[in-house]
């Protein structure tokens, strides 16, 4: 299993930021043209992709030891990845107000909100360099792959709010997020079960034979469950046109059993012993 | 937008992170070897032991500001000011009434935290004695800086103490005064721009966590309080967590400003 | 005077809610092993003990309870939006989806962590996931339930303003900090080890190597449940109900007077009465138990 050569954090940064922002983009924008909610499950799927990022990250930070336990990087994550996210899409709320790129795109849609999740994903990305920035040089942590991975997981925070926000609200502008999902007090499950698929693998998985792989696999895993609860959570914000969330639920389930079982199949092929029941196995003497 | 609000609020994000992270150094945090017997302390991470107490003072800070806005206790002023976002001007913040108000609002967030402290340290404190049997005992110390008991006779050989001795006890109050403090201006803070209350707690909530867990990066697994010689550390939590809640701040503040 | 009695009658409900949810939480990351403990099952094989307990590693007891809390909550809230399903009801679906989802990350923790350190040769038995999941699930439920209706009794009839699935997540974050301070000792300390004496605390030395077999046969993690709710499950109720309901209390009797400024004066009282209690607990503790050696001449 060893062998197979695992892949490079930058591929999986460009996958989740260029994947995640089309995604978002994409469910939005089909959305508006259409005038319907079908395609809210694409933001799901943005996450997912972010989530793959943030996973990763956290497993290259994780594995020089922090000094406190794995899930409190993901809680540093999206602690600070939230004010960033909301000032972002602050940012494109405000340029919709001032008239600034006022040409519509499509639906109703102003260029100036679709800065909006760029603007987010930027000033995360920022935060998390300055954290990284203080953890490495101040706090003399003395782990090579902080400060970028602090970067990188502030941004797959970021990306992950969105994504999830499309999921539930259907829109990506501060209105939306502030008036649907905060004042709801759905940005509870938005911060935690968002947390939880990208600190829930590397977390599970950690050992001498951890494998990217299986942990990755984990990853989607985690991330198609949050996908079942957000799409169960989008039915109170759209409850007269449930197809929409109905659609995220089912799409989200089939694709879990998928992932579940993908993953069960990678435990089994790492070669460890699995008994259906029975007594401790003997060791060798002089153990 | 009054630019004293916005200095207003990034300071006020700024002192409050700052006195998070320098109070998660307060808290005698055992981790696994407390939970063991093994560690003097209480058998939590650092981070959401810190969390675990400025959440309890956060939600009494946000059920005091319910009850001055609602009338209940009377501040004439304070609702006017939090709803039009006029809390953070110069004529405001030196009015007495409103002074008083911010001032219970803190005190509320102090007390809050200092009890969900002490029930976390003396809790674990009755199951060492009764199920455990174990006296409670420091290693770090030989004798108790504030009741001046011996300790090192009491500590089981091969660890490094048990339980949560009075010391440890303090210490864990002045860690929840500080964690209490400060979650409750930072939510003060964010709710006088003008952001709904779920915003602000929420937001309270997000900088906290970044305060504690990079506090937690600066002990690195355990501590007992101000006696321990780990907490020498400080002076590097303090920069970091000013400067990384400062930039909170300024994020916060852009909403702010962008807001009106 | 008819609000005050309202107020405390909700409040006696909360407290009780929290002490059953306290309770069930211990038991819960008992059955799994979960926080503090977890890092002596993870460690056993690698000094050569294997086990057959639950290897639960899905994160530290506080944001466990965050996730079950905040989900519970929130699928709660949505199901009563839209579909105005009674709230009761409600929450109790919502726990149930929360504890399902809870259980799915329990068994993905158990194979996760003992593939990852396979070369200790630590198996994996299909029994003890199938066996300990559904109590696991079973007890997250409870705990869930309890946090959330507690939380909703917070927002809706104290007037807590914040919306009450995120009052869950602070409580749950609450309710795990608790069950890992006060739950864990007793579970990690004595039963974990319990061929040491009596009375002392366990040397460093000796971590990891955990008690294998149990009264009959070997031990599993539906015992040291059934050893640890004798102790570290009611204590860990009584704290968080203790918490909900003193903090609670102080503020609702007491935030009439000065002002509001006797709600704050009483909650200092009750923390000072909270440290002399612990000071004489301590002083008792040293000379009933007494010292494990002699005082050096100074």
């Amino acid at each position: 299993m060893s062998e197979v050569k695992e892949i490079d954090w930058y591929t999986l940064a460009g996958a989740g930021i260029i994947g995640g922002l089309i995604c978002i983009y994409a469910a939005v924008i089909l959305d508006a043209a259409l005038g319907v909610n079908y395609f809210i499950f694409l933001g799901a799927i943005g996450a997912i992709l972010a989530t793959l990022w943030g996973a990763d990250a956290v497993r290259k930070i994780c594995k020089y030891g922090i000094g406190t336990g794995v899930p409190s990087i993901g809680m540093l994550a999206f602690g600070m990845g939230l004010l960033a996210t909301l000032l972002g899409l602050k940012f494109g709320d405000y340029l919709v107000a001032k008239n600034i790129l006022a040409m519509e795109v499509v639906g109703g849609i102003k260029a100036g909100l679709l800065v909006g999740p760029l603007a987010a994903l930027v000033m995360a990305l920022v935060q998390g360099f300055v954290i990284g920035f203080i953890a490495q040089n101040i706090l003399k942590m003395k782990i090579p792959t902080m400060q970028v991975g602090m970067t990188m997981i502030s941004g797959a925070a970021s990306l992950i709010y969105l994504g999830y926000t499309v999921t539930i609200a259907g829109a990506f502008d501060f209105g939306t997020l502030v008036n649907n999902v905060i004042n709801t007090g759905f940005i509870a499950p938005l911060f935690i079960v968002g947390a939880l698929p990208m600190l829930h693998p590397f977390n599970a998985c950690l050992g001498p034979d951890e494998n990217q792989r299986r942990t990755l696999t984990l990853g989607v895993e985690a991330a198609l469950m949050s996908t079942v609860i957000f799409g169960i959570l989008s039915f109170a914000i759209f409850p007269n046109d449930i197809i929409g969330p109905v659609i995220t639920v089912l799409l989200g389930l089939v694709a879990w059993v998928f992932a579940y079982l993908a993953y069960w199949q990678k435990v089994k092929e790492s070669g460890t012993i699995i008994l259906p029941t029975g007594l401790l196995p003997k060791k060798e003497e002089g153990q | 937008m009054d630019p004293i609000t916005l200095i207003l609020i990034i300071a006020l994000i700024a002192i409050g992170g700052l006195a998070v992270g320098i109070g998660v150094h307060f808290v005698p945090v055992g981790g696994a070897p407390a939970a063991m017997a093994q560690a003097t302390g209480i058998g939590t991470g650092t981070t959401m032991l810190a969390a675990s107490s400025g959440f309890l003072g956060l939600i009494s800070a946000g059920l005091v500001t319910a009850e001055i806005v609602s009338g209940k206790i009377s501040y004439p002023g304070f609702a006017e000011a939090v709803a039009n976002g006029t809390i953070f001007t110069m004529d405001k913040i030196t009015d007495p009434t409103i002074l008083q108000a911010i001032a219970i609002i803190v005190v509320a967030g102090i007390v809050g935290a200092m009890l969900m402290m002490v029930i976390l340290c003396v809790m674990p404190n009755i199951l060492y004695i009764f199920g455990l049997g174990v006296p409670l005992a420091s290693a770090k110390v030989k004798k108790d800086p504030i009741t001046g008991d011996v300790q090192y006779t009491y500590v089981t050989k091969g660890t490094e103490g048990h339980g949560t001795p009075t010391v440890a006890v303090i210490s864990s109050l002045i860690g929840g005064l500080l964690g209490g403090a400060g979650g409750a201006l930072i939510y003060l803070a964010l709710l006088g721009g003008q952001l709904s209350i779920a915003t602000a707690a929420f937001g309270a909530v997000g900088i906290f966590f970044v305060n504690s867990v990079l506090a937690s990066y600066n002990i690195t697994g355990t501590i007992e309080g101000f006696h321990d010689p780990k907490f020498k550390r400080w002076p590097r939590a303090f920069i970091a967590c000013l400067v990384a809640s400062f930039v909170l701040g300024i994020w916060a503040a852009g909403i702010v400003f962008l807001g009106a | 005077m008819e609000e005050l009695a309202v107020s405390l009658g909700t409040l006696a409900l909360m407290g009780a809610c929290a002490t059953i949810a306290g309770a069930a939480e211990d038991l819960e990351s008992d059955f799994g092993s979960q926080s503090n403990a977890n890092s002596q099952v993870q460690l056993a094989p690698q000094v050569g003990y294997l086990h057959r307990v639950y290897n639960k590693a899905i994160c530290g007891e506080p944001v466990a309870y965050g996730l079950l809390s905040a989900t519970g909550a929130a699928v709660a809230f949505a199901l009563a939006t839209a579909f105005a399903v009674n709230i009761v009801i409600a929450l109790a679906l919502g726990a149930a989806v929360a504890a399902l989802m809870y259980g799915v990350y329990a068994t993905t923790a158990y194979m996760g962590r003992l593939t990852g350190q396979k070369r200790f040769g630590q198996p994996i038995y299909i029994d003890v996931l199938l066996t300990t999941t559904p109590p696991i699930i079973a007890h997250a439920f409870i705990a869930t339930m309890g946090i959330a209706t507690f939380s909703y009794l917070l927002n809706v009839i104290i007037g807590q303003p914040f919306p009450f699935p995120i009052l869950a997540l602070l409580w749950g974050i609450m309710t795990g900090g608790m069950g890992s301070a006060v739950g864990d000792v007793h579970y990690g300390a004595e039963r974990q080890y319990q061929y040491k004496p009596f009375g002392m605390g366990l040397p460093a030395a000796q971590s990891g190597k955990i008690v294998q077999k149990g009264e009959v046969g070997l031990r599993n993690s539906i015992d040291i449940a059934g050893f640890c709710v004798k102790h570290g499950g009611p204590l860990t109720g009584l704290g968080l109900g203790l918490t909900v309901f003193v903090d609670l209390w102080r503020h609702i009797i007491f935030i009439e007077f000065v002002n509001g400024w006797g709600a704050m004066i009483a909650g200092l009282l009750v923390i000072v009465v909270w440290v002399i209690g612990n000071r004489f607990l301590e002083v008792w503790a040293r000379k009933a138990y007494g010292p494990f050696k002699k005082e050096e001449a100074t």
